[in-house]
């Protein structure tokens, strides 16, 4: 019993942290305190106060509104690029996996040759190839994250291909697509979970980094990424300017997970 | 050593000059060490005229220790002929020296030149070197080597950046050895400020040996305070003492230890930690931790430093100069400079005689003003929104001056888009130089010793790194007399008049001059701030 | 067993090749090239151009292609084109270095991160599962550039417990290098431990909502011995996969916290190579780093096969 509420609770509490940050995103412009792109040169990098609770950043912008301002590049961004990078890597694990000898081989060593790649490389590719803008910055985070989740696909479903229902299907006469997607899938969805959200908090920073590769994300976005990314650099008599992003990051993260362990379990009983 | 003739007459003209009113002392000082006059002369000539304080005794230094210093590494192998970044700019001023070194104050101090005077039209200038002077491989200095030198930053088939500041002034074959230690230079055109080219404002002309063939890494040789002794690249470099160098008891220190940095943020953290003793160049964006730390000095000077926010005048919409004139309205310049340095940087006029420029012209500063940008804006037709794209490098403070830049055309009506590279892209290579093409950029410019040197490059019709594509005879016109006219009066007018049609014509925003801060730690003595970030060590010494 | 083996093995070597063509492909799209790395911006093009031709660095891809190739493959991987320095010894120095600090944190963060996982999965949904996942996940939501700043500013300027430069001094002793190198480690271990952690748990937790525990009981094995067994090694499974895939990132990866610790690691080369267009340095170091890692994968591979004995690889 005691343990059931936990669960309820842990997913209520996830579900509110993520439908707040959605409610930012959309909303940001009647919620926040200040405007998040209103410079103020005269008080740069001031502590938390009454007139700015989380304090001002470099350009003496205020923090909480810029963090509030920040979710919708944030769920614009990380989610979808997530999302296509686990779409393209399940699709390769699963079929490496799956039908293992040359045509695993052969996959996997061409992912083995993308992943080993210095980021700089593919991601000036993408920029030269297509220009730079939003789609484009997803579109290289998935490039760059799929190998990884490719991986872990492959090896759950390596396991799982030997195991009794695997051969039951085929006795049945199941076709090999079929028995990849509709029976050997489901049973990968846990390492793939756990893949996804270590990937969201990644794809928001790694959108952060690409833009001082020139890709995409443009100052003066209030992306927590970008934020970070810049606002580094005064780390030691500013912390604020960076904690306050990554914390709101962190709870979007659990978040996400936590709402994401109850949807599962409910569909599980 | 007795002054020409020549000299003497100008000494005088400075002197009724300073007499008069319309020269002070610091400009009298800057003008004569130019023209080559000796420091008996110049005594002279400032007699009289009511003297500041005398320069306070130092106490004495004390010997030994090696001072270990932060920066960033060369780029690529280090040759004094083609560096252009400050690591190996720092590195090869260790170990060699130039004809004449530029002060803070741009006067001139005589290093490897004993003395030096021009002729009466300003194209001849004769140079004498100091005797006895040897290379730190023993061989002696002599006119063959600064012959030598000097073909060599001139010659057509030289990859030295520092032939472009020779263009047009001294070509190669002009050098004239007239003694084993007497050097003539016979320049294309009249060039009254010809000695910062061949100072270490000029930071390539370091004196070398005639015999120098492109190895310095392998084979350093100059004439410096200190010898390299090991060189592990990215890593570290170590200098030591050279015990025969020309000044008997200098330098103090026994050693140098480079460690280099990628960026600023570790370096400020290792001369906090006490890890090193002196951070060659604290931009004070990302340093604010050492302003306030009770361990460390901040030496600070005045520098030419600054960033030019160029308007294409040959590119819509900056075609028409009331546009550009509206777009330099909109700025608060005091504002940007307690944003961005905490007042640390002097107010710029979108002209170049930057305040520290002895000599530069007082006309009226350029200050925010709204209802005259929105006017100008319709009086060019440009309507109620005009969009722009702003180009920027990340290079130290220039993301955030273009967000400033941003938020404050917001009020005219004009919407600008930030276009963010790395300043590899921002400088390009072959076709594709976006500093050079783009409609509107920040491009950064390091010190320079006289305005002619920005000015040249980027403001005239010829100019090489003319961003802004702006064209005007009447100002060239004007350029050119600046350069050849040797009475300080007259120039001043000049440059008067330069300023004026250049603050009018606005082909760039020039709206600060940094003042270059460099963060020690409180035991360094005998180091000064540089507006070049350039590291003179000779008199420096651990407390 | 063997015939994979070899299978694989003489894959690596197509696969390296490839990865020398994209990156010789790729390094002429991005912005820049070696002349005006090593002249800077004000050389005129005139400059540039000379200093191209002289370089070679102007000839058609597919021919300084084809002249790298054939030195490379006889061993002889040229010099730097902007350091003017021989390539391999400079390569191989770096190579060592991140090596050691890889190593210093997989031997760190494995052993707790894999624990903790175990305890969590072991404890589904119970208070310890539910503190440590949630550190896991916390801790994966803090970037390894911003941990690696306030790791230094507290242990190294403030505490002053470490040097804030991780150079240990030639001839020390490995107590001391670890002590030296610990610092950049911290970042690296806090980024791994949430996700090997995660992933020890999610193995665990499938591990135990299977039947096989319950059958191993019934069976009346006792359980410690099953859980030691057979369920730690399925939860090992996809945790050696993580960790060899991450292996190629320890090493070649870490560009920003070898910048902030000043570790001459391979990382920051290869972003500087790539950035400045020396291409010699680029190749050698990017095709060590992807050789690594093909190696760790394969090597990771084969644990799996070795600790799951269903997971065979038919020839």
């Amino acid at each position: 019993m005691p343990g059931r509420l936990i669960r309820n609770a842990a997913f209520l509490a996830g579900g509110a942290v993520v439908v707040f940050w959605i409610f930012a995103a959309l909303e940001w412009k009647v919620i926040t305190p200040y405007d998040p792109f209103a410079v103020g040169p005269a008080h740069p990098l001031a502590p938390p106060s009454g007139a700015h609770w989380l304090g001002t950043d470099d350009l003496g912008r205020d923090v909480l509104s810029r963090v509030l301002a920040g979710a919708a590049p944030v769920l614009t961004i990380a989610p979808t690029a997530t999302l296509l990078s686990l779409l393209g890597g399940t699709t390769i694990g699963l079929v490496a996996g799956f039908h293992r000898g040359l045509l695993d081989d052969v996959l996997m060593r061409l992912v083995d040759a993308v992943m080993s790649l210095p980021v700089i490389i593919p991601a000036t590719v993408v920029l030269a190839l297509v220009g730079r803008s939003t789609t484009n910055v997803i579109l290289a985070i998935a490039v760059l994250f799929s190998p990884l989740v490719a991986r872990t696909v492959r090896s759950a479903v390596l396991i799982e291909r030997e195991r009794e229902y695997v051969d039951a299907a085929r006795l049945r006469g199941d076709r090999g697509l079929f028995i990849m997607f509709f029976e050997i899938l489901p049973n990968v969805t846990s390492p793939l979970i756990v893949e996804g959200t270590v990937r969201l908090g990644y794809a928001v920073f790694t959108a952060g980094t690409l833009s001082f590769l020139q890709l995409g994300i443009q100052p003066p976005s209030p992306d927590w990424g970008l934020t970070v990314a810049v606002e580094r650099a005064f780390v030691q008599i500013a912390p604020w300017t960076v904690l306050a992003p990554a914390l709101a990051l962190a709870s979007l993260i659990i978040g996400v997970n936590l709402a994401a362990d109850g949807v599962r379990r409910a569909l599980a009983e | 050593m007795n002054d020409s003739d020549l000299q003497h007459e100008l000494g005088q003209h400075l002197r009724e000059e300073l007499l008069a009113g319309r020269l002070s002392r610091r400009e009298l000082f800057r003008r004569a060490t130019v023209l080559g006059l000796s420091a008996g002369t110049i005594a002279g000539l400032l007699a009289g005229t009511g003297g500041g304080p005398a320069r306070a005794q130092a106490p004495p230094s004390k010997r030994g220790g090696t001072l270990r210093v932060a920066l960033v590494p060369p780029t690529a192998a280090v040759d004094p002929v083609t560096m252009y970044d400050a690591g190996a700019i720092a590195m090869v001023q260790q170990v060699a020296e130039y004809l004449i070194w530029a002060e803070n104050d741009l006067s001139l101090r005589p290093v490897l030149a004993q003395r030096w005077e021009p002729d009466a039209s300003g194209k001849t200038w004769m140079f004498t070197l100091r005797e006895g002077v040897r290379f730190q491989s023993g061989q002696a200095v002599t006119a063959d080597d600064v012959v030598a030198t000097f073909d060599r930053l001139t010659d057509p088939q030289t990859k030295s950046a520092a032939r472009s500041n020779f263009k047009g002034i001294l070509s190669k074959g002009n050098i004239e050895k007239a003694g084993p230690l007497k050097i003539v230079f016979h320049l294309d055109r009249p060039f009254v400020d010809f000695p910062y080219l061949v100072s270490s404002t000029n930071y390539n002309a370091v004196v070398l040996p005639a015999s120098y063939a492109g190895d310095f890494e392998q084979h350093p040789v100059g004439t410096g305070p200190f010898t390299l002794a090991a060189y592990a690249p990215k890593e570290t470099a170590s200098f030591k003492r050279n015990p025969d160098y020309r000044q008997p008891g200098l330098p103090y220190l026994d050693g140098v230890e480079f460690r280099f940095f990628a960026e600023t943020q570790p370096q400020v953290l290792a001369l906090e930690a006490g890890a090193v003793d002196l951070m060659v160049a604290t931009p004070f964006q990302g340093s604010q931790a050492l302003f306030a730390d009770p361990n460390v000095t901040i030496l600070l000077t005045r520098s030419s430093k600054h960033r030019a926010v160029h308007m294409r005048a040959d590119a819509a919409p900056f075609t028409d100069k009331r546009i550009r004139q509206a777009v330099a309205l909109c700025l608060d310049r005091g504002k940007i400079v307690e944003g961005l340095f905490q007042g640390r940087a002097d107010v710029g006029n979108d002209e170049m005689f930057a305040p520290l420029f002895p000599g530069a012209p007082a006309i009226p500063q350029r200050t925010q003003n709204y209802d005259r940008a929105r006017q100008l804006l319709r009086e060019a037709g440009a309507g109620t929104e005009l969009k722009i794209t702003l180009t920027y490098e990340v290079y130290q403070e220039v993301p955030q001056y273009a967000v400033y830049l941003q938020e404050m055309l917001r009020p005219a009506g004009i919407s600008v888009t930030l276009d963010q590279m790395t300043q590899g892209a921002y400088y390009g290579s072959g076709g594709t130089q976006p500093w050079l093409q783009v409609p509107m950029g920040i491009t950064d410019w390091a010190s320079r010793t006289v305005p002619s040197q920005f000015i040249g490059p980027a403001y005239t019709c010829d100019g090489v790194w003319n961003s802004a594509h702006w064209c005007d005879p009447e100002f060239d016109g004007l350029a050119k007399q600046y350069d050849a006219t040797l009475d300080t009066g007259s120039r001043r007018a000049i440059a008067r008049k330069m300023a004026l049609l250049q603050q009018d014509a606005t082909p760039a925003i020039i709206a600060y001059w940094i003042r270059a801060p460099r963060a020690v730690r409180k035991r360094v003595r005998g180091v000064d701030a540089s507006g070049s970030d350039f590291l003179d060590l000779t008199r420096a010494s651990l407390a | 067993m063997a015939r994979f083996l070899l299978r694989r093995l003489g894959l690596v070597l197509p696969a390296l090749w490839l990865v020398s063509v994209l990156i010789f492909a790729l390094a002429e799209i991005v912005p820049g090239d070696v002349a005006r790395t090593i002249l800077g911006p004000y050389a005129t093009p005139e400059q540039a151009a000379a200093l191209r031709h002289q370089l070679g660095a102007d000839r058609p891809v597919p021919v300084r292609y084809a002249a790298w190739l054939g030195s490379f493959v006889i061993g002889r991987w040229g010099d730097s084109m902007v350091l003017h320095r021989p390539v391999r010894p400079f390569v191989l120095a770096r190579l060592q270095n991140s090596l050691a600090l890889a190593l210093i944190a997989l031997i760190c963060v494995v052993p707790i991160s894999l624990g903790l996982g175990i305890v969590a999965g072991l404890n589904e949904d119970r208070p310890v599962d539910t503190a440590i996942s949630l550190i896991g996940l916390s801790l994966t939501a803090i970037p390894e550039f911003v941990s690696g700043v306030i790791v230094l500013v507290v242990f190294g300027v403030r505490l002053g417990w470490f040097p804030i430069i991780a150079q240990p001094p030639p001839g020390a002793g490995p107590l001391e290098r670890i002590h030296d190198l610990l610092l950049p480690s911290i970042p690296l271990m806090l980024v791994l431990f949430g996700y090997i952690a995660r992933m020890a748990r999610a193995g665990m937790v499938e591990v135990m909502a299977s039947g096989y525990i319950r059958t191993a009981v019934l069976k009346g094995l006792p359980l410690r011995y099953v859980i030691l067994r057979h369920a730690l090694r399925n939860a090992l499974l996809p945790t050696i996969t993580v960790i060899g895939s991450q292996v190629g990132w320890l090493v070649g990866g870490l560009v920003v916290v070898e910048t902030l610790f000043t570790y001459p690691g391979l990382g920051k080369l290869i972003y500087d190579s790539a950035v400045g267009h020396d291409v010699t340095v680029l190749e050698a170091t990017a095709l060590l780093v992807a050789a690594i890692f093909m190696l760790s994968n394969l090597a990771a591979d084969l644990l799996v096969a070795l600790l799951n004995p269903r997971v065979r690889y038919s020839d």
